[in-house]
């Protein structure tokens, strides 16, 4: 009987760190999947915003301004093609703009090794503005 | 003692329970948010498409507009005719193209049509993707009836 005593509270002791790696892991899917809509919400926004204005500073002015819940110092976009390159710097009116971002997920206990994760996102809009 | 022994375990099993519980939540979220990402997309790139088809026939309109000034001192003298743009397979197959190739941009298939027709002062133009209808329209003052 007394061998027993506290046998409980080892047993919970051992699994405890699972039970707390699957909560992390739930926060983390919830995570993800909040920033992948957002980022598609935002790069899609941004695109249009491109296509409108032909302006790579309003582009990523909108891509800042949508990306909420996300921090937007942790996106990084690209855009192409560049505003200095043909067909933007020129007529571009028909052709195809699109509007990539990434976000990297900050992940709680990151220091002890877990990896990182990076969501990504991209939107293609049809270029309306004209010179 | 047999009583005492059975209570061995407990604990285990119900952490096991829990971890079960756990992975299925995490399954589900996951497949929930596959669904709602699919269908943020799919919108996403219908939008695309039918802005996309919509700037294909304002060009088509704002060509057919310039033609007509060009003209206007011919006798007879000519009139805008949208309806007819707007009937035309080139205007259909631009608006078209357009869409699929905004559609093919955005990571999905546009292999659907676009209509595009009068109403009052404006054309409107519509498509279909992903069962979901999509809609623009541009203001042309040639659509209303004089």
């Amino acid at each position: 009987m007394s061998g027993d005593r506290g046998q409980a509270i080892v047993e919970f002791a051992l699994v405890l760190p699972t039970l707390l790696v699957v909560a992390l892991a739930m926060v983390l899917v919830a995570e993800l999947g909040v920033a992948r809509l957002a980022l598609q919400h935002a790069t899609a926004e941004a695109a249009r915003a491109g296509a409108l204005t032909n302006d790579d500073a309003q582009i990523r002015g909108t891509l800042a301004a949508t990306v909420a819940p996300l921090a937007s110092e942790r996106v990084t976009s690209a855009i192409a093609p560049p505003q200095d390159e043909p067909p933007r710097n020129g007529d571009p009116r028909g052709s195809m703009l699109t509007v990539s971002a990434s976000y990297t997920l900050p992940v709680p206990l990151g220091f002890v090794g877990l990896p990182r994760f990076v969501v990504t996102a991209s939107a293609s809009r049809r270029i309306e503005w004209m010179p | 003692m047999d009583a005492v022994n059975g209570e061995r375990g407990q604990a285990l099993v119900i952490a096991a329970v829990l971890v079960g519980i756990g992975a299925l939540s995490i399954v589900g979220l996951r497949l929930v948010q596959e669904r709602v990402l699919a269908n943020a997309l799919a919108q996403d790139t219908g939008e695309a498409a039918v802005e996309a088809a919509a700037a294909a026939v304002a060009d088509a309109y704002a060509r057919h507009l310039d033609s007509v000034r060009a003209h206007v001192f011919d006798v007879p003298r000519p009139t805008a005719d949208v309806v007819a743009l707007l009937t035309d397979p080139a205007t259909r197959e631009a608006a078209r193209a357009a869409a699929a190739e905004a559609a093919a941009r955005n990571g999905a298939a546009f292999d659907g049509a676009v209509e595009a027709r009068c109403a009052g002062a404006t054309i409107e133009i519509e498509l279909h993707h992903a069962g979901r209808l999509h809609r623009a329209a541009l203001q042309a003052d040639a659509c209303s009836p004089r």
